[in-house]
């Protein structure tokens, strides 16, 4: 019976359930990506726009972008760092819109906190700390920012990021290295 | 800063930096972001339906524009122009005729008020444009009424008369060609001295005859 509906079928009902069944494919690997990496994807967007509001929405436009991506899904090689690229992608252009702090404007929320917290212990144990370093972080230049966020994202690893940001892993060690002293000095003599 | 405090800030900072990304999204992101999908998939989908008949809509108007354009094209290729019979072509140009003997200024007026002339020229130039090719040329034009009375004359008669007709007809011309034939002016023997010899000869050559 089957066999005679399928000769009776012409080019066109086949064609369309190859389509149907191909886009049946693409939401579920959709539906496999979101389930996999939707964590991934909202902390990277977190570590670039530090806004749980808007680490959210960067999340649902990251995957809406895929979902407009189509067929192609499947194609895909690495889809974690494929994924992480356009959720960095799109929290980059996110922050874009916020305004940039300068790192002057840093050291004086540092200079406020250490005039209203005793010690420099006090003010390491407290948590207005975690404000300190944020500040610090975003007055940082783009170049050095831009790794050292993405290194915090626990399941990101230096060739991660270079595949992200599309430069050499080595450069992305140096990067990080930078920053890292950037901020050290900077809180030493603050501190 | 001592050795000590420097060991601490850098130990703080390591773990300042793991806590920084550390962070959990709220409850049920995976179910929010999937209803996000879901809608988004039938926004598209409405999008694309939407887009797929006004395809077929442009396409369907096309269609049946180029049909109606065709058919159009057809039917002037099919019916000829009307072939005009010589008393028809007389009939209409008695009332031309009377057009054209109305006053100049009436005339002129009437060009200036009615574009008619010319939309009538531009349609008939349409239609000479769209009539077929003929395989002769020029192409075959009705008979006149003369031509046609001539014909019935010769199936009528018999080919005898109608020789002798051509005959008479003929003889009739050569008839003619003698009276206009003017005679040599050895047979004139003037005078030798008579003057009027010169008047003669002038009078020849002006047609009349020489008196004897």
């Amino acid at each position: 019976m089957n066999e005679d509906r399928q000769v009776v079928a012409g080019p066109v009902p086949v064609i369309l359930s190859e389509a149907m069944a191909m886009a049946q494919v693409a939401e579920n690997v959709l539906e496999a990506m979101v389930r996999e990496h939707s964590r991934l994807v909202y902390r990277v967007a977190y570590s670039v726009v530090r806004n749980h509001h808007d680490a959210e929405d960067v999340t649902q436009e990251t995957f809406a972008r895929v979902l407009r991506y189509g067929k192609k899904i499947g194609e895909v090689r690495d889809q974690k760092t494929w994924l992480a690229r356009i959720a960095w992608r799109v929290a980059v252009d996110r922050r874009k819109k916020m305004p940039e702090i300068s790192l002057d404007d840093a050291t004086n929320t540092v200079s406020e906190l250490r005039t209203s917290i005793a010690s420099a212990e006090e003010v390491v144990l407290g948590s207005e700390m975690s404000r300190l370093l944020e500040a610090l972080i975003t007055a940082l230049p783009e170049q050095l920012r831009d790794p050292l966020t993405l290194s915090t994202v626990q399941e990101m690893s230096p060739n991660d990021i270079a595949e992200i940001l599309r430069i050499k892993p080595s450069a992305v060690r140096s990067r990080l290295f930078r920053a890292r002293e950037i901020l050290r000095e900077k809180l030493s003599a603050l501190l | 800063m001592e050795p000590k405090d420097q060991e601490n800030l850098h130990r703080w900072l390591e773990r300042a930096l793991v806590e920084y990304g550390n962070t959990e999204p709220r409850s049920g992101l995976e179910a929010r972001v999937l209803a996000n999908l879901s809608a988004e998939q039938e926004r598209i989908t409405a999008r694309q339906r939407w887009f797929c008949a006004l395809t077929l809509t442009a396409t369907a108007a096309v269609i049946i524009l180029a049909v109606w354009m065709g058919s159009d094209t057809a039917l002037r290729t099919k019916i000829p122009a009307p072939i005009r019979t010589a008393s028809e072509q007389q009939a209409e140009s008695k009332p031309r005729a009377a057009e054209t003997a109305k006053p100049d200024v009436f005339r002129q007026s009437h060009n200036i008020t009615s574009p008619r002339v010319d939309r009538n020229r531009t349609v008939h130039s349409f239609e000479a444009a769209a009539a077929p090719k003929l395989d002769r040329f020029p192409s075959s034009q009705p008979l006149s009424e003369q031509e046609r009375l001539l014909l019935a004359y010769l199936k009528e008669t018999p080919k005898e008369e109608v020789m002798l007709a051509i005959v008479k007809t003929k003889s009739n011309e050569d008839l003619r060609v003698k009276d206009l034939e003017i005679q040599s002016l050895k047979n004139e023997t003037p005078a030798p001295d008579d003057s009027s010899g010169a008047g003669r000869l002038c009078a020849c050559r002006n047609g009349a005859r020489p008196e004897p």
